[in-house]
């Protein structure tokens, strides 16, 4: 409990109500004579989220309700509560709700999983009940499909919906380039969970990026001794080979709705960036012409605009420009080392998140506010944070840390949650499941 | 190659009588100069200065009668000044009407800047004063309350117990949402201090907060027993932090 020293956190006014409330009194009128208290200065905490066990065919919805955690626990919105702290009468109480039982175990909403094989088909049931808002439940939704994992993404993202007015993106995907023995690329779904490599290079891979459609994965790799472009498709199989060109073929980057990369390329002598097809490597386009090195190219949700990297100016700095190339303009004048930006997916939130350097030498992540032009620390004081992605949602940041593997964090509660434990970097988030709106 | 030890040997004459006196004499006059020096120097130095003080001689003697107050230094207070004949007299009647004297007024022509001035700031401060009796939640700028009211103690502990247990959750209401959300929550208490039936009589128009209210209602559930006249009570939750 907050309290404040100069006012006990309180405003408060009683008033001794000369006139006696009247029985046959208007409402309105009753409650103005009622003493008064005014209660300030609120505790501020997640909102707590009883998931209990998941009720139906044993492994089943064993398998549902820890999925289910999961996805609740790393989303940075609720506290879960643990589900060993419930009564017995709470535990057998089914499907059911009982308000003021789920009040005093500190829940301010539960969520009710049953889920049970049905004629070769898995049957998901979700009810969410809110403490206050009646026995009823406030949302209740029934899944079927052939896999488990779907239905319970599919109902993560309709409690999400309901609480803050956006689906959850459940059911997307990140890409990003092992480290450690391996150097391969692999995809993991936002939970952690469901780790594919798809490549086979047996070379260091780096800087993978997802396609907008999630189809495709354009990446690096030094399997013929130079940095080169590749592509392969997000399910795995054979990697395509499309820059081998002299000097750099690094650091691709998606235009939206599109099949254009935009990479780094050193044929000409100087590293600038250029427009190319991810189907056969083709140059469209030469977007820079600088005497710096122009290369780690972000596009705008809408590819009118690009954030790319710039040592034009003797450091590393975080630049802006038109998708057509040209009227490039400084963002980041803090820091000496500011690098690797990426665009914030969503059009309403025009921000650049961004790895830098600051005055220890600690690398963390940044977030450029285009239309503030503030720059907002995301990391601090946890080892080196670095090569940033946002969620398709724009709520979560995901980033590889020097204390290992993938770790993210939702941006209004600041709650940080390692999603992937194994040697990681260069994460890129792919787009949001078909069902996002 | 020459001898160098030959050359030198035959430099050196050997010391005639005539060299040996005239050396002797020189070393005796340098010894008495020398001598003189010092003699100067330390013997006939200036004498130490002495710094001349009188003699105190104090005598214990018996204490006399204290003296007279005529004998003491007295302070002379400058005559009171004559009250204006208009000042009501302590022989007057002090219920008796006064007549008002005429206050300068603002559409005077005569009257100066500085003075319009004053008025002005004279005519607001009596608005400032005509505030409600029960005052305002922010309280008067002028502090015109000077008593405490029976009852604040048990209002305070109510405050503190609801308050200890109200949450607002962090991801679904954001700290500018919060600053700008109030809602009335009707509350009664029975003799034993539980707190029964939370109703929202006026919505804050968030649901989570208004949830928030009720459940922070809930889960104080009991307070110590209140005074006679608290049997119901309207909370007013307020997200905007004035307490900060």
């Amino acid at each position: 409990m907050k309290t404040h020293p100069l006012t006990f956190g309180i405003l408060f006014t009683v008033i001794l109500g000369t006139t006696p409330a009247r029985a046959q009194a208007p409402a309105a009128a009753e409650v103005e004579d009622l003493p008064q208290i005014t209660i300030t200065d609120p505790n501020r905490d997640l909102f707590r989220l009883a998931l209990p066990n998941a009720i139906g065919d044993g492994d089943l919805a064993a398998r549902a309700a820890e999925t289910e955690r999961r996805n609740l626990e790393v989303v940075g919105l609720f506290r879960v509560l643990d589900p060993a702290s419930f009564p017995d009468s709470l535990v057998k109480e089914g499907l059911g709700f009982s308000s003021d039982l789920w009040t005093q175990v500190g829940a301010q909403g539960v969520a009710k999983l049953r889920a049970v094989h049905e004629g070769g088909n898995v049957v998901l049931e979700g009810r969410l009940y809110q403490v206050g808002r009646g026995e009823n439940a406030v949302l209740a939704k029934t899944y079927r499909g052939s896999e488990l994992r779907p239905l319970v993404h599919q109902w993560s993202n309709d409690v999400i919906q309901h609480f803050t007015g956006m689906r959850g993106v459940f059911g997307s995907r990140i890409a990003f380039a092992m480290t450690g023995k391996s150097g391969e690329v692999a995809t993991i779904g936002m939970d952690g969970q469901e780790l594919k490599v798809v490549t086979k290079m047996k070379s260091q891979c780096l800087l993978p990026a997802l396609s907008p459609s999630g189809g495709w994965i354009a990446f690096n790799s030094y399997l013929r001794g130079g940095a080169d472009l590749w592509v392969v498709s997000s399910s795995g199989g054979r990697a395509r080979h499309i820059s081998e060109r002299p000097g750099l073929n690094t650091g691709p980057a998606w235009l939206p709705g599109s099949t254009t990369l935009i990479a780094t390329l050193s044929f000409e002598g100087n590293a600038e960036l250029y427009k190319l097809s991810a189907a056969d490597g083709k140059i469209l386009a030469r977007l820079t012409n600088s005497p710096g090195i122009d290369v780690s190219a972000s596009p705008s949700p809408g590819g009118d605009q690009i954030a790319f990297v710039s040592d034009r100016q003797g450091t590393p700095q975080i630049y802006l420009m038109s998708s057509a190339g040209g009227n490039a303009r400084r963002l980041t004048f803090q820091g000496n080392y500011n690098q690797t930006p990426r665009f914030c997916p969503r059009k309403e939130t025009p921000l650049v998140a961004f790895t830098g350097r600051d005055e220890r030498g600690v690398f963390d992540v940044f977030y450029y506010d285009l239309r503030s032009g503030k720059i907002e620390r995301v990391t601090q004081g946890r080892g080196s944070n670095f090569d940033p992605t946002w969620s398709p949602d724009g709520r979560l940041l995901l980033y590889a840390s020097s204390r290992g593997g993938l770790w993210m964090m939702n941006l209004q509660t600041q709650r940080e949650f390692q999603i992937y434990k194994g040697g990681a970097k260069n994460p890129s988030w792919g787009p949001p499941p078909p069902d996002f709106r | 190659m020459p001898d160098v030890s030959t050359a030198a040997q035959s430099r050196i004459r050997p010391l005639g009588r005539g060299s040996s006196f005239g050396g002797l004499f020189a070393t005796l006059l340098i010894h008495v100069s020398l001598g003189a020096l010092i003699y100067f120097a330390h013997v006939k130095s200036p004498p130490p200065i002495e710094v001349p003080r009188d003699l105190i001689v104090t005598k214990l003697v018996a204490l006399g009668k204290p003296r007279e107050k005529f004998w003491l230094p007295r302070i002379v207070q400058p005559p009171r000044p004559k009250a204006p004949p208009d000042v009501l007299k302590l022989s007057d009647d002090p219920n008796a009407p006064v007549a008002p004297k005429e206050a300068p007024k603002l559409e005077d022509a005569d009257l100066s800047k500085e003075m319009r001035r004053a008025l002005k700031r004279a005519q607001m401060l009596a608005h400032a004063l005509e505030e409600p009796a029960e005052g305002s939640l922010t309280g008067s700028p002028l502090g015109t309350s000077s008593q405490g009211v029976a009852g604040d103690a048990y209002a305070t502990l109510i405050d503190a117990a609801i308050r200890s247990h109200w949450v607002t959750p962090v991801g679904l209401i954001t700290d500018s949402e919060l600053a700008g959300l109030v809602a009335k929550v009707r509350i009664s208490i029975s003799e034993e201090g539980a707190l029964s039936n939370p109703t929202v009589k006026q919505s804050s128009g968030n649901p989570y907060f208004d949830d928030s209210c009720i459940q922070a209602v809930k889960a104080t559930g009991k307070v110590p027993p209140p005074p006679a006249k608290y049997k119901h009570l309207l909370l007013t939750f307020d997200g905007s932090k004035l307490g900060r």
